[in-house]
């Protein structure tokens, strides 16, 4: 091997205008290199500069050339460094984010070791620089303590922290409204009234040229596309394509298609992976275009059909909202119809996303609620139904704000509640109840890991009563909570600390008329969230060890914690006898009462730390991902009669396979716990496909009752008896088999062995 | 008062309109080849064994006196014949494999499981069923019940094979709002032959709820072999057109469900099985129907 010598390595140069993903090695390590000069090359106090370079240099080298037979377009993966607001898939980080994983990638199919030394060197900077990074190293020692590692999914522990700006639904209205000129014209307007935002507001017009050289981008590539198209469908297409893209440059949007294309993309350089209110931020370019005969309705459901396949192109599955229905929409007749139009479309897409969501009321338009549950019938998780007249009222209570501004209460991801176009909600982190008790019940040791875990105050006390028992473990819970709302301070503050997030910041309301960033005092809203996983098994296991170990003294505590540390092995009846106890799902007072005492505990805890951290809101949501599959992994046997290692229920429903009085009974416990101070929960409700084909009438019945009693949401996967067990033993006769695993959707043949079977143990109605 | 109830359905759908809580009573005094519910039939409750729940830690063995419970060289077999109903297996079976099937429960407990599902009532036209076994077995309870129903506005609906002395059933018109009727065979000596009695009560019955006004539905369980000839269908044609009170006639197809049930419970009895009718013998059975005009039947 050759002696490497930096100073006679020519460096590529890397062109404007050429995706990042058609370049050499060679070049993308130019590239690579150049997006860390310009980071190196500001001051920390040019944030706006900074960014507004770096999306220059990302904006559209990120993209992918369009394929040939989009009728809407955009695709980008990210580079080994990327300025974002959160990475694909389970990856942490946000703004600069260094990824080492393509960094060694890109090394490895390197041959100039000069080169390869460079991006080393580039590395070693961004190990002190990435900003995720730059977060860890700001917690105060405390927090630290409690709050060592961020890898929740692969070591046992109480409380993780999640690194991130997730959650964002940007006001596509304005966009529509707008177009690129109106929105140079408002950051014209306002740079006269507020001279001290300059750089800010120069930042924005740059962010907008990368903006429009992303449409010309496509632009080009369609164009060219049209001229090699193989048939003349997609010769016009193409043309469409390319005509829509060269006005979207300079107008504000005049059709349907444009209006996509412009959202769409402009998405896309945000990094946002959730798509607002669609319906009615979209309705009257699709009314318009009905109304001039430009477009038939036919059309339009495949202009969104395609969109679902750039949408799935993303690795975003926990993401990809978007909203139809509801109160608060400013076009509700128009949108109502477009709504429609959608669901056809993702009836027809039958993919993983977009993760529909459809907000109901009393006054629903009839023919949205019969689509709904058409697309439910045919056995698509689509829609997840949301009911405004319970989160309406909710959300005042526990975003405190008023009636107008809830209605524009919206779910992202796995279901946190934001308020559209004016709060930010990311998730702080991650927390699992079942090991806050179970840690209490071994007094600070953690059975599972090597870690000693909660606090002092907690694990000294001498639990002779449940109400010590009680007590030992909400101190426990209460300090991973307090870290985790502060650990979610500390991220926005490094975010704001970060970079502007020009492409948020132009969309989300009042920042442009204050003159300030997003996370630097532009939004109204501040929030944050904190995910609660175990609440139902606590809850459970709680009331069992109150039962057998306190009321009816069948054994001691001690021998209980032998028990659950033998995982029950040689304590079969005991385990019985906690199996037996009242389990919450089964509409029992005693039982959903004990859970009503844990969720007011964790939720209300939760929110009071908005204040001592200095947060508009933060508040729990009890949703899911896999995150109770994993966590269970790493939690012993519990009071419960759970087996250790085995899934934790999901979100606010029971323990699977432990309801068992029928599904009015499920339903009447799970309004139980209140919704007034938590930022969603997810219910998911398990249905065979013959229930809803025989007795479909009734089933609507069913649920319109569970809403009328307070339900607040609920997400219907509908089955063939029979189809998941065969699905398990012949994957590749199920293929295209779509169910709910918690906060997201999923092909059941894909998921990992241990999902699966928590789904298939689930109670079938 | 107290009954043997020995299951509540919640969100039940067919067993009447909308959405219904069921009860299941036990005791019936028929004994039908294709009974799917055949724990009911003794009033008594019953121990039900779940094999695959079954660890064989012989716990049981060790707690039964009456030796019910057998070792069988370390796999775990139930002699019912023996139990006398103490239930001291039950407490130490780690496994939940032993159940008692039936329990005793007061007016009061039942009400409070109807009241919790009102709202799902109201809004589906629902209400409650009182089923079995054959509730009338424990009529004063069933009576008392339905009442009790009636006081709190709650629709009901009685499923009965008509078997009971006139006097019983005409009471309770008052506090039934709808009669889910058998009907199983019109040739009385087949009846007697499928079920251990004959339909001579069971049809004056019918008559006599008609006369009365009564709100009835004709439940038709339809086995294939047995009574889905053209003299059945026809007759349970004509009684749809003659009875102004059967407001719908719903034909059932013969189910295997009840099987692996009833060898849960000891019961292996003489059940015969029959073949499950596809869908090309239900549209047989809907062309003579439709042939002898029959009034608002569905076949399910
Ligand atoms: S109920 Fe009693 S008699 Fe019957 S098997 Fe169990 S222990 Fe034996
Ligand atoms: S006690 Fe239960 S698990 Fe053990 S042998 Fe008897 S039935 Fe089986």
């Amino acid at each position: 091997m050759s002696e490497a010598n930096p100073h006679t390595t020519k460096i590529p140069i890397f062109i404007p205008m050429q995706s990042y993903w058609t370049l050499t090695p060679d070049e993308q390590a130019a590239w690579v290199l150049e997006f860390t000069r310009i980071h190196m090359a500001f001051t920390p106090d040019e944030t706006e500069a900074r960014e507004a370079a770096i999306l220059d240099h990302q904006l559209p080298a990120i993209f992918l050339p369009p394929d040939p037979g989009d009728l809407v377009t955009g695709r980008f993966h990210y580079p080994p460094l990327a300025f974002t607001p959160q990475p694909a898939g389970d990856r942490g980080g946000f703004a600069y984010v260094y990824d080492p994983k393509k960094f060694e990638d890109l090394k490895s199919s390197l041959e100039d070791q000069a080169l390869v030394q460079r991006l080393e060197e580039a590395e070693m900077y961004w190990k002190q620089n990435d900003t995720g990074q730059q977060t860890r190293l700001a917690y105060p020692p405390e927090i630290a303590e409690l709050l060592p590692s961020d890898n929740w999914t692969g070591e046992p522990g109480i409380g993780f922290p999640l690194l991130r700006m997730s959650g964002s639904h940007l006001d596509y209205g304005k966009l529509m409204e707008k177009g690129i000129p109106g929105l140079r014209k408002e950051i014209g307007q306002y740079s006269t009234t507020h001279p001290g935002s300059a750089p800010l507001f120069r930042a924005m017009e740059s962010a907008l040229t990368s903006l429009e050289k992303v449409i010309t981008f496509h632009e080009q590539h369609m164009r060219k596309l049209a001229k090699t198209a193989q048939s003349k469908a997609q010769e016009q297409a193409a043309s469409k394509l390319t005509e829509a893209l060269s006005s979207i440059g300079t107008n504000r949007p005049q059709t349907l298609l444009e209006g996509i294309q412009l959202f769409y993309l402009y998405c896309l350089c945000a990094g946002s992976n959730n798509f607002g209110r669609m319906d009615d931020y979209l309705a009257p370019l699709y009314a318009r275009d009905i109304s001039n005969g430009a477009i038939t309705r036919d059309q339009a459901v495949n202009y969104f059909v395609h969109l679902w396949k750039l949408v799935n192109f993303r690795e975003i599955i926990y993401d990809g909202r978007v909203i139809v229905g509801g109160m608060g929409r400013h076009h509700p007749r128009e949108a109502d119809e477009l709504a429609l139009v959608i669901l056809d479309s993702v009836a027809i897409s039958a993919d993983v996303l977009p993760q529909l969501t459809l907000r109901m009321h009393n006054g629903i338009d009839p023919r949205l609620k019969k689509k709904a549950f058409d697309l439910i019938a045919g056995g698509n998780p689509y829609p997840m139904l949301y009911n405004d007249e319970v989160n309406v009222p909710s959300a005042m209570n526990a975003f405190k704000i008023d009636k107008e501004t809830a209605k524009d209460c919206i779910p992202f991801g796995c279901g946190e509640y934001v308020l559209y176009r004016k709060s930010f909600g990311t998730p702080s982190g991650v927390i699992n109840l079942t090991k806050a008790l179970e840690v209490t019940l071994h007094n600070g040791e953690d059975p599972v890991g090597p870690r000693s875990l909660g606090v002092p105050e907690a694990n000294s006390i001498d639990i002779n009563t449940f109400d010590d028992l009680w007590k030992a473990y909400t101190i426990n819970l209460e300090a991973y909570i307090h870290a985790l709302a502060v650990q979610e301070k500390i991220e926005y503050e490094q975010a704001g600390n970060a970079a502007p997030f020009l492409f948020f910041s132009m969309l989300f309301d009042s920042c442009i008329e204050r003159g300030k960033p997003v996370f630097g005092g532009g939004i109204d809203h501040l929030g944050g969230t904190l995910e609660t996983y175990g609440n139902t098994n606590t809850s459970d296991a709680l009331l069992a060890i109150r039962n057998i170990v306190f009321r009816d003294q069948e054994c001691t505590l001690d021998e209980l914690v032998r028990a659950l540390d033998n995982n029950f092995e040689g304590h079969a009846r005991l385990r019985k006898q906690l199996l037996d106890q009242p389990k919450y799902g089964n509409d029992i007072d005693e039982a959903d009462e004990m859970l009503v005492k844990v969720h007011d505990h964790v939720c209300l805890a939760t929110m009071a730390q908005a204040e001592k951290v200095g947060l508009d809101s933060y508040l729990v949501v009890n949703i899911n991902n896999s995150a109770n599959t994993i966590f269970g992994k790493y939690t012993a046997a519990s009071a419960d009669g759970r087996l250790a290692g085995t899934s934790l229920a999901n979100g606010n429903t029971p323990h699977m396979g432990m309801d068992q009085n029928g599904a009015t009974a499920l339903l009447n416990s799970i309004v139980k716990p209140s919704t007034r101070f938590h930022a969603g929960a997810s219910q998911n409700f398990k249905l065979s496909r013959e229930m809803l084909a025989k007795y479909r009438d009734q089933t609507v019945d069913l649920i319109d009752t569970y809403f009328a009693k307070g339900g607040a949401q609920l997400m219907i996967t509908a089955v063939n008896r029979g189809d998941l067990e065969k699905a398990m033993e012949h994957p590749e006769a199920y293929p295209n088999l779509l169910v709910r695993v918690g906060g997201f959707s999923a092909r059941f043949v894909e998921l990992d062995r241990e999902i699966q079977l928590e789904i298939l143990q689930r109670t079938l109605y | 008062m107290e009954g043997t109830v020995f299951d509540i359905q919640r969100n039940s759908l067919n067993d009447g309109p909308g959405i219904r809580t069921t009860v299941f009573l036990k005791g019936c005094a028929l004994n039908c080849l294709w009974c799917h519910n055949r724990e009911s039939i003794a009033v008594k409750p019953l121990l039900r064994f779940y094999p695959d729940k079954c660890q064989n830690c012989m716990e049981c063995v060790t707690v039964c006196d009456a030796e019910a419970h057998l070792d069988l060289e370390g796999k775990h077999a139930v002699d019912f014949a023996r139990c006398v109903q103490n239930w001291d297996c039950i407490q130490v079976c780690p496994s939940g494999a032993l159940v008692k099937t039936g329990k005793n429960m007061s007016i009061e407990e039942v009400m409070q499981i109807f009241l919790k599902d009102r709202d799902y009532f109201d809004r589906s036209g629902g209400g409650i069923t009182l089923s079995g076994g054959e509730p009338m077995i424990q009529y004063e309870f069933s009576k008392s019940l339905l009442a009790e129903c009636h006081v709190q506005g709650i629709h009901t609906c009685l499923d009965t094979t008509g078997y009971t002395p006139w006097e019983r059933l005409k009471s309770m018109m008052a506090c039934t709002d709808l009669f889910l009727y058998d009907y199983k065979e019109t040739d009385p000596k087949k009846h007697k032959e499928f079920t251990g009695v004959d339909n001579i009560l069971i049809r004056e019955n019918l008559a006599r709820l008609n006369d009365a006004g009564a709100a009835i539905v004709l439940r038709c369980p339809v086995i294939p072999g047995m009574n889905d000839n053209e003299e059945h269908l026809g007759e349970i044609a004509r009684l749809s057109r003659m009875y102004e009170g059967i407001r719908e006639v719903h034909i059932l197809p013969y189910h295997t469900l009840g099987i692996g049930k009833a060898e849960q419970h000891g019961i292996k009895a003489e059940h015969v099985t029959f073949s499950i009718p596809d869908e090309k013998i239900k549209a047989h059975w809907w062309t003579i129907l439709n042939s002898h005009d029959a009034k608002n039947f569905r076949i399910f």
